[in-house]
């Protein structure tokens, strides 16, 4: 399906590629945040199905364990526990303008430097990379970077407990 | 001619073929479940519609797609008509990569334990999502306390299934059952098996897990406003995954369709596997409708407890301890002995725990006791 640049594979990454932009505009204008916050979900669903389209299914599993499961899991959270009220009546600020300068530059930034990069147009070369392969270079090769993105992540946690811990005993004097 | 049109569309037929075998597991794990609950509370169960009750799951089946499908007026209608797929969809997709025997699976992902575990940890998301769209304070209650159960779990349910793929040095599922020809890997993983096998009664929210949906608690938590067909999508995900969890114990632990070996060759033989697979998945689906006929629920303290000071420490401990075999190359029988120990180790700090009494327990008194201590007072 992947190998040959047939009918079928064309329709299936322009249906990926239109669900992901979609989606990604429906965060940005949808007022009601817990849809925001599902649009995020296809957002980051379609992202992995583009993923597998390029024959990297361990990162479509990795995009769908850690965002599509986890991240989004901890924003739906987040959302419930807090009252929907405060955002029914969100407005544009008068920082809307600068925010769409903002972006503008950005993108025009990022077409400027995609189109004039030497790399394309590139030709697919779809090469599996076993996941034998890979965890034998991520322990070896790249260990201390991989173990440093763990050492984030007890940071994070430790910052957490610490954060509960002060504003309960703050209750209590 | 047949058999070419069916290769040619397999991407059609394999999943409808799937969808209708998930659907008759479903309805006979109804019936099957209601006949065991009778028997242990020594009662008839369903008798009338059909021999013994046989046809009785239809007859629901029909009762509830003929029902009115309610929607609360406060409900946030998108939502509240998207969780029960967000809910179904993995438990349905889990099965794509599960073999039935050999040769007979959809698709035989060489990460097929992974996909698993990444596939099934979206299913939280709709409980969450079912619970805070309906509107109900005892639904909201119950999606906080199955975003906090599912979560928990994951934690032990993930670390037995790595301990597995250690010893298969494996993810495909095929390649892991077919690893298990001359022992299966409960003999080298006793403990993984047991918190593989309690941590998906979590997952599941089996009884005495069911804190998320206990009906004298939450009165049916996620799923109190939804009827009709919205519920029958939540009970099908539920069955679905009942019968999903019996068959991971099967394939990872007692070697799914490859132990003991079929004496037979050919066309018989992949039948008799199919039929001792599946004849091994019941035998654990038993036990879990025995576990529920039997046991009385948890309190959530002691639910979260049990996670993390148990279950969770100890797959982390039988991780080291195969990793640590594995590199030294030491005999299997070392493993298992010491998983064993482990497992000993933990029953009797359990026994210890339980017997120190209750702690953090209300006291009840009695008038008379109430009566002393105010005239101390």
């Amino acid at each position: 399906m992947i190998e040959n640049s047939s009918l079928a594979s064309i329709i299936i990454f322009y249906l990926l590629a239109i669900t992901v932009i979609a989606s990604a505009i429906g965060v940005v204008t949808s007022k009601n945040v817990m849809l925001a916050c599902l649009s995020l979900l296809a957002v980051l669903l379609g992202i992995a199905g583009l993923f597998i389209f390029l024959a990297a299914e361990f990162m479509a599993l990795v995009q769908i364990l850690i965002y599509g499961g986890t991240v989004v899991t901890v924003i739906v959270f987040a959302i419930i526990l807090t009252n929907l009220k405060d955002f029914s009546n969100l407005k544009s600020t008068k920082q809307a303008p600068f925010a769409i300068l903002a972006c503008i530059a950005a993108l025009t930034c990022l077409i400027i430097g995609i189109v004039s990069s030497p790399a394309l147009p590139a030709k697919l070369e779809l090469n599996y990379i076993s996941l034998t392969f890979l965890g034998r270079y991520l322990f070896t090769d790249w260990a201390i970077p991989f173990e440093l993105a763990s050492l984030v992540l007890l940071i994070a946690l430790i910052g957490a407990v610490l954060m509960v811990k002060t504003s309960r005993e703050g209750e209590n004097d | 001619m047949i058999l070419e049109i069916f290769d040619k569309f397999s991407y059609l037929f394999a999943p409808s073929f799937l969808l209708l075998f998930l659907t008759i597991t479903v309805l006979f794990l109804t019936w099957l479940e209601r006949k065991t609950l009778a028997k242990i509370q020594m009662r008839m169960g369903p008798m009338f519609v059909g021999f013994h009750g046989t046809l009785q799951p239809i007859a629901d089946a029909v009762k509830l797609a003929l029902k009115e499908d309610i929607i609360p007026r406060w409900s946030n209608k998108q939502i509240y008509w998207f969780a029960p797929i967000a809910v179904f969809v993995p438990a349905f997709m889990i099965w794509v990569t599960l073999p039935i025997s050999d040769g007979f699976v959809v698709r035989n992902l060489e990460l097929g334990l992974f996909y698993i575990v990444s596939i099934s940890v979206l299913s939280v998301l709709g409980m969450v999502l079912a619970g805070w769209s309906s509107a109900n304070k005892y639904a909201f209650l119950g999606g906080v306390r199955a975003a906090g159960q599912l979560i928990s779990y994951e934690i032990p349910f993930i670390m037995a299934i790595l301990s597995i793929a250690m010893i298969s040095k494996s993810l495909n599922l095929v390649t892991i059952v077919e690893n298990q020809s001359s022992f299966p890997n409960i003999l080298v993983q006793p403990i993984g098996a047991v918190i593989f096998f309690l941590s998906g009664l979590a997952e599941i929210g089996r009884t005495p897990f069911d804190i998320h949906h206990a009906e004298s608690e939450v009165a049916g938590g996620p799923f109190i406003e939804y009827s009709g067909a919205h519920w029958s999508v939540f009970f099908l995900a539920e069955y679905i995954n009942t019968f999903t969890v019996a068959a991971l114990v099967v394939l990872l632990y007692f070697g799914g369709w490859n132990w003991p070996k079929m004496p037979f060759d050919g066309n018989l033989h992949s039948f008799l596997s199919i039929l001792w697979f599946l004849f091994k998945c019941y035998l654990i689906v038993l036990l879990i409708f025995w576990i529920r006929g039997t046991s009385p629920r948890l309190r959530i303290d002691q639910l979260m407890s049990f996670c993390w000071k148990l279950l969770a420490p100890l797959s982390f401990i039988n991780i080291i301890i195969t990793g640590f075999i594995m590199y030294y190359k030491l005999p299997w029988i070392i493993l298992s002995l010491s998983s064993v120990l482990l497992l000993i180790i933990a029953l009797y700090i359990i026994r210890k725990k339980t017997n120190a009494g209750p702690q953090n327990t209300i006291k009840l008194y009695s008038a008379k006791e109430l009566r002393e201590s105010n005239e101390n007072q």
